[in-house]
């Protein structure tokens, strides 16, 4: 049986939106399967809405089938109503490409992108009638390994997975997949041998070659257990994204999706520096997408997928090298296909500018969102995100100004020495962007998004003991009550109870792994959904195998702690981040080194790679990152802000 | 220009809703490159026109759409092109201009031809149902509409029942002309009114039919590419 379609067909009528089920993308890839392909079936753990638009996944997926000797198909986790249907018959997981059973794959290869999916990771093994726990598995089975950003702390999931891929993947998909295809060609004996040889390629981290010691709760250590197995195991990088142009064909789905649009990546790598942001910190240097082909595939990707919306993506868009001309070039472009509307996620609001906000209007206008992070200039130095409220009250002002009614502000609050006059600041700062936008229009309205911050690995704030959920639930509170009678300001907040479990998961070590399976086991899948989060069953699994959320979440990490995480590496330097934690309880800002002399974080040194950017200058008008004025654009003075002591510049 | 076109619904893409289908068809036409006419207002909308809606889950040999066009276009490749930018399983079988003011497709068709495969049942079991429903003169069914239940004869709008003698896969085969108007009965309405036990594999519109001069004639014939008898469809 190579196709489940015939047994789905039954049970689809049965559930809920079956259409997540059938595949029948526009872009989708014909696979060839044979007895010397190796197979791989990519898995994003959770609903098909929010994993199909996941890029990482479709690159991987486009890489992949473009092998002879490869074949890749996708798969997302079922929603429960299918999930039993499944169980009750006996089927398998299957992917949505060929509907082919899971079990008949030589790998399934998670992206995980969020720690509230773990649970969801082993319910789709489980689900692959494939044995959770590692150590379960015969060389029949497949190989189960994860990639995306979660990885940089797999140590909750070494239970359960084979290996882990660290940083891009573009290059080592294809490494692995040789090393496999001699597994197979060799007879596929021995599962220890194929994951030790899965374990020299650089970026693979294959968990049950090392061993976790441990002198009481404390973490003495994740070392290797067989020589030749590295010490300390490196992300991949690629040097230049340019090389790179994927997704070539962006599968355009039948069913709604999140992100449904056509979406092209313009950089990778972020060095804004924002301390909370681990996406910032591991994805360095920036490499961006020569503007030529952004065009290209923006007018190809358009003409292809018929969609009328292009997001430009990146980790801060506004940031590209000559934005402004990009984005009008495609807004006029007569080839793409009538009107266009382009989206630029991330907008920091030091680089929104009239220009910008003139642009992407044109076409549609829709709402836009700002994340100041922080309420006060005292706050936002603290976690480097130096922007002024000057700067968000010009963006604001020439969003209004352009037509613009609805915002949407993103803070998050629990952050290092938060103060109650820090969170009240939100609420100030909401307060006077409505204001502003009554001077344009009759009734403006904000909404303020409020999230938990979780510390996250590889940060500098990895050190840092999270709020309680009670005090974030105090704080939320305040500004409950704050902006109550404030009309015009939408309060919206994240569950704090959710923020503890993700606190869990990411920093935890490998004593997790049992906490994470008696969650699974309790029913606790779909965690992210707020309809089935459940804080009790974290909280008694963790009682029931003895463990601590005050040690594991709200406690503060000392400088000589051994972190679950430090027999891996982002290229960071351990010493860098220590003392950019220093920094920031010192309220010492950092600038960004694509434009000022490198601080030697170690994610380019180490590698022999450096930025690829093509304007030496920042975009004008804001104070990028430096604090002051720089409406003019141009160089950024490089020492505004006290120089930090100890670091070679 | 209002053009009609004639599609198919088959295999997977069945289990797409009215909603998602409606957008990969904006995406067709926009990849065709098709002078889609747009709503006025704020929030303007591509002026497309659908038929009577098929569930989700049904099949479909006859699926019907109007568009306008804001301009006049030759005709000749336009099911293909458009049947390039639809899922497998949505072909174009044909293609026409209509006068523009060609009544609603909702408002002309007045009954559908749907097929049934039906399983764990035997074709006497199926032929005694039919039977027995078809000789009632009332036939009472309680339906759902706006959340309120109501309690209709539903007997007028079974127009045909027809019971295969041969089988399909295992499966008996009924053929049912059930009426759109004045009172639409749909298929899972059909089914429930049919006695015995036996599970539904596939349910597929094989045609819908209107009625001009007395004569009941599809909106658009199959492999239809030009113009039809236009003139007939003005209102
Ligand atoms: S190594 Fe230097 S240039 Fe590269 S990201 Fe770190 S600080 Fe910036």
């Amino acid at each position: 049986m190579t196709s489940m379609w015939p047994q789905l067909e039954p049970l689809l009528a049965k559930v809920g939106k079956p259409a997540r089920y059938i595949g029948c993308e526009e872009g989708a890839q014909t696979p060839r399967h044979g007895a010397d392909t190796v197979s791989w079936l990519l898995i994003y753990p959770d609903t098909y809405e929010i994993g199909l638009p996941n890029q990482g996944l479709q690159i991987l997926y486009e890489i992949l089938n473009e092998r002879d000797d490869a074949a890749a198909e996708r798969s997302y986790a079922p929603w429960v109503d299918l999930e039993a249907e499944l169980r009750a018959n006996g089927l398998p997981l299957f992917s949505v490409d060929t509907h082919r059973p899971a079990p008949l794959f030589d790998l399934l290869a998670f992206n995980l992108s969020a720690e509230l999916t773990y649970t969801n990771l082993l319910n789709c093994i489980d689900l692959a009638h494939v044995p959770v726990r590692a150590e379960d598995r015969a060389p029949h089975h497949p190989l189960v390994c994860a990639g995306g950003h979660c990885t940089y702390n797999p140590e909750p999931l070494a239970d359960f997975l084979d290996f882990v891929v660290l940083g891009d993947g573009e290059e080592v998909v294809s490494e692995v997949t040789d090393v496999i295809g001699e597994w197979k060609a060799s007879g596929r004996e021995s599962r220890e041998e194929v994951l030790h040889r899965l374990g020299l390629i650089e970026g693979v981290y294959v968990p049950s070659m090392y061993e976790a010691t441990y002198d009481g709760m404390r973490l003495v250590g994740v070392t290797p257990r067989y020589a030749g197995i590295p010490e300390i195991v490196p992300k991949r990088t690629l040097a230049d994204l340019g090389a790179w142009p994927y997704p070539k064909n962006q599968l355009v789905p039948v069913t709604e999706v999140v992100h449904d649009r056509l979406n092209v990546e313009v950089f990778r790598g972020c060095t804004r520096s924002c301390r909370f942001c681990q996406a910032g910190m591991i994805t360095r240097p920036v490499r961006e997408r020569p503007a030529d082909q952004v065009r290209t595939m923006v007018s190809e990707g358009l003409r292809r997928t018929g969609y009328d919306e292009v997001a430009l993506t990146s980790l801060s868009t506004a940031d590209m090298s000559g934005i402004e001309s990009i984005v009008s070039d495609i807004v006029n472009d007569p080839a793409n296909c009538g009107q266009v509307s382009v989206s630029l996620p991330s907008l920091r609001v030091d680089a929104f500018t009239v220009g910008v906000a003139a642009q992407i209007q044109k076409a549609r206008r829709t709402g836009l969102t700002f994340a100041p992070e922080a309420g006060t200039w005292r706050m936002r130095q603290v976690i480097n995100k130096l922007i002024r409220e000057e700067d968000l009250y010009g963006a604001v002002e020439s969003a209004y100004s352009q037509g613009w009614r609805r915002m949407k502000l993103y803070f998050l609050t629990g952050l290092p020495t938060e103060t109650d006059e820090d969170t009240l600041g939100i609420a100030e700062l909401a307060r006077n962007v409505v204001n502003i936008g009554r001077e344009h229009h009759k009734s403006p309205s904000v909404t303020v998004s409020v999230g938990g911050f979780v510390p996250k690995p590889f940060t500098p704030f990895q050190w840092f003991g999270q709020n309680t959920s009670v005090e974030l639930q105090r704080k939320i509170n305040l500004l409950r009550d704050e902006t109550r009678r404030e009309r015009g300001v939408d309060l919206k907040w994240h569950d704090p109870k959710a923020s503890v479990a993700e606190g869990i998961a990411s920093r935890g070590d490998r004593r997790l792994g049992r906490v994470i399976e008696e969650v699974w086991r309790r029913g606790g899948t779909f965690q992210e959904w707020s309809e089935f989060f459940d804080i009790e069953l974290w909280e008694q699994a963790m009682a029931a195998h003895g463990l601590d959320i005050d040690w594991y979440v709200y406690r503060h990490r000392t400088e000589d702690e051994v972190l679950p995480w430090d027999h891996l590496s982002a290229g960071l330097h351990k010493d860098f981040l220590w003392q950019d934690w220093r920094d920031a309880l010192a309220e010492v800002g950092l600038e960004d080194c694509r434009w000022t002399p490198c601080y030697d974080c170690g994610a380019c040194t180490g590698y022999s790679i450096e930025h690829i950017v093509a304007s030496a200058t920042p975009p004008a008008g804001g104070s990028q990152g430096t604090g002051v004025d720089l409406a003019s654009g141009g160089a950024v003075p490089v020492s505004l802000l006290p120089r930090r002591p100890g670091v070679a510049v | 220009m209002k053009v009609r076109l004639r599609f198919t619904k088959l295999g997977k893409i069945r289990f797409l809703g009215h909603r998602d289908l409606a957008r990969c068809w904006e995406r067709a036409i926009r990849r065709a490159g098709l002078p889609i006419a747009y709503s006025e207002g704020f929030s303007p909308r591509p002026r497309m026109h659908y038929g009577l809606a098929l569930p989700v889950g049904a099949e479909s040999h006859a699926e019907y759409m109007d568009i306008d066009l804001s301009a006049e276009i030759d005709l000749s490749d336009i099911a293909e092109l458009l049947g390039e930018g639809m899922p497998a399983g949505v072909d174009v079988t044909g293609v026409a201009e209509v006068p523009s003011n060609a009544e609603a497709l909702q408002a002309v068709v007045d009954r559908c031809t749907w097929e049934f495969e039906l399983t764990g049942t035997t074709i006497d079991e199926v032929e005694r149902s039919v039977r027995d429903l078809m000789e009632r003169d009332d036939v009472p069914l309680t339906f759902e509409r706006k959340g309120k239940a109501l309690t209709e004869n539903v007997r007028p709008a079974l127009l045909s029942v027809e019971v295969s003698p041969e089988l399909r896969d295992a499966a008996v085969v009924v053929v049912a002309d059930l009426a759109t108007k004045p009172r639409s009965i749909r298929p899972s309405e059909f089914l429930s009114c049919l006695g015995g036990t036996f599970d539904v594999r596939r349910t597929c519109r094989n045609e819908q039919w209107m009625t001009i001069d007395g004569v009941s004639e599809p909106p658009l014939a199959a492999g239809t590419t030009s113009r039809p008898a236009a003139e007939q469809l003005a209102s």
